[in-house]
């Protein structure tokens, strides 16, 4: 268990709904597109009694660019820098995601440095991602300070990933069988170096946030679905497991080094915005831990297989599913043999844990809403794509 | 239940089978596809994607099923004409399909009967075509194209449902 | 906060012309804006989380004096971050309509300056932020770096210099359309 101590008599949800579905005197509120605590574009119709919610419907497509139809008319090439603009919290992981699904297709495998490289790449990434949500979060929830500490963190891996491909947010820096460029003289020894601090200001946050009587009143039983709704929706990522599923992609089917390195898997059985936070603060931790081993097993080798200029897949398709920071992210890619895709399709993670922001806030207070929609953490333009 | 037995105790429901890299592969006929899902229901209980593609003459929607206690994977494929094609909602069975189905609405235009809400998701109010069609044209710069009103009205009616 | 009447006139007599000062009303004005640009927080896409680094440490325009508000009743400038959708344009358009004058926008990143490098022919895109609202400061990359935002800001303070700062108090600005009017035009 990850809480060291528990609010009593947890197991009922917190509100009994009947008495609202009788309200009389109601108002609908639209909160957004552009509100500071939407993290994006997002609109939100609440239909309120007084200050409490009883009926939610989020309104998205204020992001949508059209990708999956702009990838029908790139090459595959030129579609990777597209997939860092979907989540671009967490470019690495969208670049991952997508070329593994075409090295499905084409059926080669990166050198073994490249797999080890990709997988450490990908967990800086998903730390990059955790300090924003962290920030964000707290700065949702009133706490100005813990907005300004992660996102120091979170220089510094911008300024390792800059090292390493040149660019600070969009990085496309995967390619089929490989990574773009090789990691700088000095690199390791400064991502050992990051980490090593990460691990004492991880302490430092929780030191603000974790037993903070405000923080805890704020999201303690606030955002509850249980594990089983949870499944049902189809939610996933720390929105699922701080239900009690251990549902990890990682695990279940593994992918690049995740099966050779060593890790756990963070749930909490709570299923509220606390719970939550606790899961992603421990994905932190043994985000940590995945570097570590994997730039410890690294060779020396070469990072990318030699592949023909023109990427033409045979016939077929390829569903790949990847372990974002927000969930389960999966791409789709039918192929016909030419230079240009039939169809790619992005599952995306934070699409799906939208959907049940309605359930998660029935019977929730205004102020609540914000803490609940930081604490799915979804990022638009995935949801819009 | 396993794919063998499974396959056997629902031929009616399928047209083809196939397991392909531990994941099954069924496809089916579109008045058969609620029955087979409902089948499905009690053996998967995640829905992962639902998702179509445009195959020229056809449209193929495909659901992507998972189970996360037996690590199980399933595809279901059906085959739609390409305009006017209908199926019945899954959204009864998993409630993650509602939005799933009406981002397929929206995209391809396929109709999902006994939806509790079928608008359009990620364009926007008066948007005329389903953009992912193959003959949709990409550079659709609507020249006629001005600042639109936003319709509150179907959105309040379903607050007020 | 500590600081003496007899300090104040100790400064001054440093100042050439001792405590005298010769300006303009519109110079002092344009100096104090300067240093005080409150953007409305108009984040649409990634260039939004470049923009919210540049409030982070490291960054921090904080010192500039610029600081984010919720509200465009309270804003000056409009950082428009990120890719304009036909379906935000209305919202966007409207917001800016809400800002009082003088206000200024900045349109950050490659999205907002000509429709973005990857979706100039999208369908849903707005092809530039200067379709729907006035632009006064172009800014490219995908996204730019937080330090070529804060030039931007300092360059669109420096361009305060030589204006009238009260100028919206003229009357001839009296009759500029609005979005109602706009939208009757096109019919």
């Amino acid at each position: 268990m990850l809480r060291d101590f528990r609010l009593p008599e947890f197991d009922a949800p917190p509100v009994e709904l009947p008495e609202l579905e009788q309200a009389h005197d109601t108002t609908i509120v639209s909160m957004g597109p552009q509100h500071p605590s939407t993290h994006g574009v997002l609109r939100l119709m609440l239909k309120m009694d007084g200050e409490t919610v009883i009926k939610l419907a989020p309104v998205i497509g204020y992001l949508h660019r059209g990708t999956e139809k702009l990838a029908e008319h790139r090459t595959y090439t030129m579609i990777i820098p597209y997939t860092d603009r979907l989540d671009y919290l967490s470019s690495m992981y969208m670049n991952m995601g997508y070329v593994l699904a075409v090295e499905k297709l084409l059926g080669i495998e990166p050198p073994p440095r490249a797999r080890y490289l990709r997988t450490a790449v990908a967990e800086l990434q998903r730390l990059a991602s955790h300090l924003i949500w962290l920030g964000t979060f707290a700065l949702d929830l009133g706490a100005a300070t813990m907005f300004i500490y992660p996102f120091r963190e979170r220089e510094t891996i911008l300024d390792l990933f800059e090292r390493l491909c040149g660019a600070r947010m969009t990085y496309n820096y995967f390619r089929f069988g490989g990574v773009m460029a090789d990691c700088p003289p000095n690199w390791i020894q400064e991502v050992h170096a990051y980490l090593h601090e990460q691990e004492v200001r991880l302490k430092e946050y929780e030191a603000v946030l974790t037993k903070n009587p405000i923080f805890l009143a704020r999201t303690q039983r606030v955002g509850y679905i249980s594990g089983k709704d949870a499944i049902d929706y189809g939610l996933s990522g720390p929105s699922l497991r701080g239900s009690g599923v251990h549902f990890d992609v990682r695990k279940d089917d593994p992918y690049e080094a995740y099966g050779e390195v060593d890790f756990n898997v963070a749930t909490d059985n709570a299923g509220d915005c606390y719970a939550r936070y606790l899961v992603r603060l421990e994905e932190m931790r043994q985000s940590i831990r995945i570097v570590r081993q994997c730039l410890e097993k690294m060779e020396d080798g070469e990072v990318q297989t030699k592949l023909p200029r023109a990427i033409k897949p045979p016939v077929g398709e390829a569903y790949v599913r990847v372990e974002a920071p927000r969930g389960n992210f999966g791409v789709f890619v039918v192929s016909d043999g030419g230079p240009m895709p039939v169809r790619v399709r992005f599952r995306s993670p934070s699409f799906a844990n939208l959907s049940a922001l309605d359930h998660m806030c029935r019977g929730m207070k205004l102020a609540d809403v914000i803490a609940i929609l930081g604490s799915i953490d979804i990022v638009l333009g995935e949801v819009d794509r | 239940m396993d794919f063998k037995s499974f396959t056997t105790q629902f031929a009616n429901l399928l047209t083809n089978v196939e397991e392909r890299d531990g994941v099954w592969q069924l496809t089916t006929e579109p008045r058969k596809l609620h029955a087979l899902l409902t089948e499905l229901r009690a053996l998967f209980a995640y829905p992962e994607d639902l998702t179509c593609v445009d195959e020229g003459e056809q449209l193929r929607v495909f659901y992507r099923l998972y189970d996360p206690a037996s690590r199980q994977l399933a595809h279901v494929y059906v085959r739609l004409p390409h305009t006017g094609g209908h199926l019945t909602t899954a959204s009864d069975l998993w409630r993650g399909y509602e939005w799933q189905e009406r981002e397929v609405f929206d995209l391809f235009g396929i109709i999902f009967d006994g939806h509790p809400d079928l608008r359009r998701i990620l364009t926007w109010d008066g948007f005329q075509g389903h953009p992912l069609l193959k003959d949709y044209q990409i550079d659709n710069e609507d020249s006629s194209w001005r600042i639109p009103e936003e319709d509150n009205d179907a959105i309040i009616d379903l607050l007020n449902r | 906060m500590g600081v003496t009447s007899e300090q104040i006139a100790e400064a001054c007599a440093h100042v050439p012309g001792g405590s005298l000062l010769l300006t303009t009303l519109d110079e002092v004005l344009n100096w104090a804006r300067e240093s005080s640009q409150w953007p409305v927080t108009f984040g649409l896409a990634c260039c939004a989380i470049e923009m919210m680094a540049t409030g982070a440490a490291h960054y921090d325009q904080d010192r500039l004096g610029v600081m984010f508000r919720a509200t465009p009743r309270q804003a000056d400038i409009m950082i428009v971050s990120g890719t304009v959708t036909k379906k935000m344009a209305p919202i966007m358009r409207r917001l800016y309509e809400q800002m009082p004058d003088p206000k200024y926008v900045i349109a950050m990143g490659n999205c907002a300056t000509g429709g973005g490098p990857y979706y100039y022919d999208s369908y849903s895109t707005v092809r530039g932020a200067d379709l729907v609202i006035p632009v006064d400061i172009y800014l490219c990359g995908c996204p730019p770096r937080p330090e070529q935002l804060l030039d931007a800001l300092i360059e669109l303070g420096r361009s305060y210099k030589g204006e009238h700062a009260l100028k919206h108090l003229r009357p001839e600005t009296a009759n500029a359309p609005t979005l109602l009017d706009l939208v009757k035009e096109d019919g």
